[in-house]
């Protein structure tokens, strides 16, 4: 992916985790031996660059649809939606999930 | 023919790869970088070019997708909603005005396509008439000037 002159040279910390769960979505999609049109057939998309979106690092994997995506790479939903929360929302996924010490 | 003419010129969708710089200059003349909103770019699996409209600081969430398939451009918003579907940018930036018009999608991509509507209006119509008034100008001022 191309860079463009536009976003600031510093990293923010969401767009930073973003990027890591389309990372892991890429992952887990090539995993299932899907492509991003096939996958987004099995979404019922009408359009498969709303994958790309995603694994791009800028949109998310609406809530709405998590169980589908997680269906459609053989994923448990409760698991799939657990670690895209530790991307999306990590503080809430901190108070959720984490042992305090 | 005026010198300071701004006219957007739509160029032809290219069959596939990177945005064009033509096409790139295009779009961000419609959606322009300003204090608060950004643009970036990246590319499908397939290779298809993505143009990403970012919302502000410090998120810089995806408000607005354009992506060039085979048969033309798709809009979508950030959350994958299909806002547009044009064959040319020409006609995709009339479909975004459109879009911006009916209101249905989310409250930012709307805003958006607004801002982009009324830029491309503006340029449809208020610069026409700029460059008419300054052309009657020339061809008058020589006549005004051997009056003095």
């Amino acid at each position: 992916m191309v860079r463009s002159q536009q976003a600031e040279k510093e990293v923010p910390k969401a767009v930073e985790l973003r990027k890591r769960a389309g990372t892991w979505l890429q992952e887990q999609r090539k995993k299932a031996g899907l492509s991003q049109i096939q996958l987004a057939e099995r979404l019922g998309l009408k359009y498969y660059t709303f994958i790309s979106q995603i694994e791009n690092g800028f949109s998310r994997v609406p809530s709405d649809s998590m169980e589908a995506w997680a269906a459609a790479l053989g994923i448990a939903p409760g698991v799939f939606a657990r670690h895209l929360l530790a991307f999306y929302e990590p503080e809430l996924h901190k108070l959720l999930f984490e042992v305090k010490s | 023919m005026s010198q300071i003419v701004n006219i957007l010129a739509f160029p032809p969708r290219a069959a596939s790869g990177d945005w064009r710089p033509d096409e790139l200059a295009a779009l961000a003349h419609l959606f322009p970088a300003d204090g608060a909103n950004h643009w970036d770019v990246g590319t499908t699996e397939a290779g298809d070019p993505q143009f990403y409209v970012l919302g502000p600081a410090p998120d810089f969430e995806c408000v607005l997708c354009v992506s060039r398939l085979a048969h033309g451009y798709v809009m979508q918003d950030g959350a994958g909603r299909i806002v547009g579907e044009a064959p040319s940018l020409q006609q995709f930036a009339e479909e975004a005005a459109r879009a911006a018009m009916r209101g249905s999608r989310s409250f930012i991509a709307r805003v958006t396509l607004l801002v982009a509507a009324v830029r491309l209006t503006i340029e449809e119509k208020v610069e026409p008439i700029f460059e008419e008034t300054q052309e009657l100008l020339v061809r008058v001022a020589p006549q005004l000037a051997a009056f003095v």
